[in-house]
């Protein structure tokens, strides 16, 4: 009996230990703290599976066209150096895709954190089967992979995108940027500005409205279903509401309608000047007026909410300039956040409460500043040159969006809150501005 | 002396028919244009969006090919707010008035404090309002680049605001003013330096009909 008892507790004992063993081996990056380090990542060129090659040169393009999407994803990745296979030492050659067809030591000698393999072959009705594999080199081991059909453009930027989230969530715990939209304002040939859609790379654009003047402060619903903005037409400012294709025009008292925005329950809240200055008004169900949130002398505008629903950043002037003041709903009291310089607007507050982004006015133009509500420190995380203007935190609180026109001309960047280096969103010709981030994932 | 009062009688009851007739033409005239202006206090939030709703096609309506994002809807409202823009026609007015009239205020960066030439600007634009009392005005509230997009637009507003409360003072009745700002989207001068911002923060003032 004794010697059973000892049996089985060598047993547990050997499994416990295999289990944090294996689990220890398995990379994972907590990207919301500080100092995290920066991991090696190369990606072989797709290599073909069949033993003969018979394809027609528009297969190979849109294999080719796969590949590069998914280096463009990676790049957006500030926690990955991404390193060009071309320039290992030894070569990048491969004799498969799996595990057993790689030699790891020429990738561990090159210091490659991670290898990842795309295969792929051609199968019935002109499909094509895409095969992605990622190996930790220095295990070696598999650690993640996935298979895709595809057979057109449209494929290659959807499975790309899928296969990043898959392999985001398991490196961070976080999936949220290849999963999310933004929503920007372009301004069109035709001097109008107008609202389109796409991914956080700014894959597969969608314009959304087709208006003959300005639109202006987009804001997703918490759902990710709707959008409310402002339209600057001819002497009327109007609050529109864009839901599955549909568009609301939303009547409220006052002639200036200012950065509406969503609560996590779905109620819009606005800034409107109906009693002579703009103050922030929530709306009911119906689209009217609930009571005001925020009401002085002053301009106070801009209003932003964290997941819960507890405490509410805004732009306020109350003080002579713009700062901004988070306003918590449970105790009813305001706390100033900004003090840096004299002109601070735009706050987005992260989900999860922890920090708020916002625009600071300096000699050198405008700069985003991230401030943490719990030390209540301030520090500025972008460098220009130009104006850094309107960030917007990722559903994960970890990725941020703004507009800047370092390059000559407004466009939309992608930082994180840690201030890494800024990434274009390609919105293609045009300026854009105002951007808006989804709070959920599709 | 039957006769008379019978007379008298009568044409009292015909002036009252005729001034009856008058006044009923005066009411017609009246609420015409109400009407068609289609205030939007007159409307409950429901009419709006019913009018709002009404007007979407959705680009899968039109084409028939499958587009969950794409509406068409607003071109239709697009092309009525242009046909409002028409709206805009000078009275007859000399010259000298209207000049006075379009002349610009002008602010400081991040202000809406209206400056000694802008409120000789506006007691002169109050003398001509005063003359010609059928004139209305729009007066636009506009801002340099340098804030930032929804700042801009409260400041343009308070700048309009501003001008606006003004007049009133001077004793111009405040259904004939109306403000709006357009923040940063309208310069005047597309320039990036100091002259241009300095031109672009600015009130502008427009006759309505």
């Amino acid at each position: 009996m004794k010697k059973i008892f000892i049996i089985i507790l060598l047993f547990v004992f050997f499994l416990h230990y295999n289990i944090g063993f294996s689990q220890k081996n398995i990379l994972h990056l907590n990207i919301l703290e500080p100092g995290q380090p920066q991991l090696n990542i190369t990606v072989i060129p797709p290599i073909f599976l069949e033993p003969k090659e018979d394809y027609d040169n528009s297969t190979k393009e849109l294999v080719n066209k796969f590949y590069h999407i998914f280096l463009n994803n990676l790049s957006y990745l500030p926690f990955l150096n991404l390193i060009n296979p071309d320039e290992l030492v030894g070569g990048k050659k491969i004799n498969g895709v799996t595990l057993r067809d790689i030699d790891f030591k020429k990738f561990a000698l090159n210091k490659i954190d991670f290898l990842i393999t795309i295969g792929w072959k051609i199968i019935e009705k002109q499909n094509i089967k895409i095969e992605v594999r990622t190996f930790d080199v220095y295990t070696p081991s598999f650690y993640l992979g996935r298979g895709y059909i595809i057979n057109k453009i449209v494929h290659t930027y959807l499975a790309a995108n899928k296969f990043c989230a898959g392999f985001m969530k398991k490196l961070t715990g976080k999936s949220g940027f290849f999963q999310s939209k933004i929503a920007f304002v372009k301004r069109l040939k035709d001097g109008s500005k107008n609202l389109f859609i796409s991914t956080p790379q700014g894959y597969l654009p969608k314009q959304i409205t087709f208006l003959k003047n300005i639109v202006l402060s987009p804001a997703w619903s918490w759902d990710g279903k709707k959008l409310v903005f402002t339209y600057l037409s001819n002497n009327q400012h109007k609050l529109l509401l864009w839901s599955e294709g549909h568009i609301k025009n939303i009547f409220i008292p006052g002639n200036t309608i200012i950065s509406p925005n969503f609560t996590p329950k779905g109620e819009i809240v606005v800034s409107s000047d109906m009693k002579g200055n703009p103050d922030i008004y929530l709306l009911d169900e119906k689209f009217k007026i609930k009571k005001a949130l925020i009401s002085s002398w002053a301009i106070d505008i801009s209003p932003s909410f964290d997941k819960r629903g507890d405490r509410m950043a805004y732009v306020s002037s109350i003080y002579g300039n713009p700062n901004i003041f988070l306003y918590d709903f449970k105790n009813k009291k305001t706390v100033r956040v900004s003090y840096i310089g004299k002109y601070n607007t735009n706050p987005c507050i992260s989900s999860n409460g922890k920090y708020i982004v916002y625009s600071t006015l300096t000699e050198k133009g405008h700069r985003i500043v991230l401030a943490n509500l719990k030390t209540f420190e301030e520090k500025i995380i972008t460098n220009g040159p130009g104006n850094d203007e309107h960030p917007v935190f990722g559903p994960d609180n970890y990725f941020i969006a703004f507009t800047s026109n370092r390059s000559g001309i407004y466009k939309i960047y992608i930082t994180t809150k840690d201030g890494t280096k800024p990434m274009l969103v390609n919105t293609g010709d045009g300026e854009a501005t105002s951007v808006a981030w989804s709070k959920t994932y599709f | 002396m039957c006769k008379k009062l019978f007379l008298q009688v009568l044409t009292v009851l015909f002036v009252g028919f005729l001034l009856v007739g008058c006044a009923k033409k005066k009411i017609n005239n009246y609420s015409q244009p109400t009407v068609k202006e289609n205030q939007p206090s007159a409307l409950t939030q429901e009419d709006l969006t019913k009018n709002a709703t009404s007007n979407i096609k959705t680009e899968s309506e039109e084409t028939g090919n499958v587009n969950e994002y794409a509406v068409k809807s607003e071109e239709i409202s697009s092309e009525n707010l242009n046909k409002e823009s028409n709206k805009f026609v000078l009275p007859v007015l000399p010259e000298v008035a209207k000049k006075e009239i379009k002349k610009r205020i002008h602010f400081a960066f991040d202000s809406y404090e209206l400056n000694d030439d802008a409120k000789e600007i506006l007691k002169k634009k109050a003398e001509v309002l005063l003359k010609y009392p059928s004139i209305k005005l729009v007066i636009e509230g506009h801002c340099d680049e340098r804030g930032t997009e929804e700042y801009n637009l409260a400041l343009g507003e308070r700048r309009a605001r501003a001008a606006y409360e003004y007049l009133i003072m001077l004793g111009i009745e405040a259904d004939r003013l109306s403000i709006v700002s357009y923040g940063e989207e309208r310069p005047l001068d597309p320039r990036h330096n100091e002259e241009a911002w300095a031109k672009n923060r600015r009130d502008e003032f427009k006759i309505v009909n």
